[in-house]
């Protein structure tokens, strides 16, 4: 399974790296089934976890740590959406 | 594969969604276990800081920045990323800061890790590069790295968090 975050605030079209990523993950162990899970955030999800995320994060404090912990935070959550035409 | 249904909200939880690249459907992962790139722009010379450092004082100063990035990866990312993760109940592993990687990238030295004036799409984590051409992955050995930040767009989205 590859995880993907992103947010949804500049409605990006779908880049190519997470297709590319989903691509490799299947290169390097074709037997397994795999799921590229895209997981949008939204900017009002990300402003309820941030109070969570401020104690988990410390003593690390820079906007930096803020934006990496975001996304890590959202991508072990692990909760988005498939496409059906990429499972396999 | 197209789904009749039109895509009235974009939440994770709605069920059906479609667009233009065919149906979406809400999924939580029950993976415990992250796999992390950790410690591969560390030990391989995948930061612009890298290339100051080389432009600075050569290939010595190279490897000396690259020697002080692993020894502090423990303060500077490893807690923060675990506290994160681990609050979603999963556990996150390094394969780039496995022990015997470790050890033998420290043993390389910094000229075969990486190519400091090489640009961001060829220079950086050079030997990666390599070890992706000869797996056949030549269109991985080219792409430029997008930190996991700015890929997914999130230090946009909270220009507030600080």
């Amino acid at each position: 399974m590859v995880l993907n975050v992103r947010s949804r605030r500049f409605n990006h079209t779908y880049s190519t790296t997470q297709r590319v990523a989903s691509s490799y993950s299947r290169f390097a162990c074709p037997e397994r089934p795999w799921r590229l899970v895209e997981i949008d955030v939204q900017g009002s999800e990300l402003a309820a976890a941030a109070p969570l995320l401020d104690q988990l994060l410390l003593p690390c404090d820079s906007v930096l740590d803020h934006s990496i912990g975001a996304a890590l935070w959202f991508a072990a959550g692990a909760q988005g959406a498939v496409r059906t035409a990429d499972e396999r | 594969m197209r789904c009749a249904r039109p895509a009235g909200s974009h939440s994770a939880a709605a069920g059906w969604l479609t667009d233009n690249r065919g149906v979406r459907t809400s999924y939580r992962s029950p993976a415990r276990i992250l796999l992390s790139g950790l410690g591969a722009d560390e030990q391989l010379g995948g930061y612009s800081r890298h290339a100051a450092a080389f432009r600075r004082g050569g290939w010595p100063e190279l490897a000396r920045e690259l020697r002080l990035d692993v020894r502090r990866i423990a303060d500077r990312n490893l807690g923060r990323d675990d506290r994160c993760i681990a609050d979603r109940g999963k556990e996150v592993r390094h394969p780039y800061l496995d022990e015997a990687v470790v050890n033998y990238f420290s043993q390389l030295p910094a000229c075969v890790k990486t190519h400091p004036s090489g640009g961001r799409d060829v220079g950086d984590k050079l030997l990666l590069r390599q070890v992706a051409c000869r797996l056949g992955l030549a269109d991985a050995a080219r792409r430029a790295k997008r930190a996991i930040q700015f890929g997914s767009r999130i230090a946009k989205v909270a220009p507030t968090v600080s």
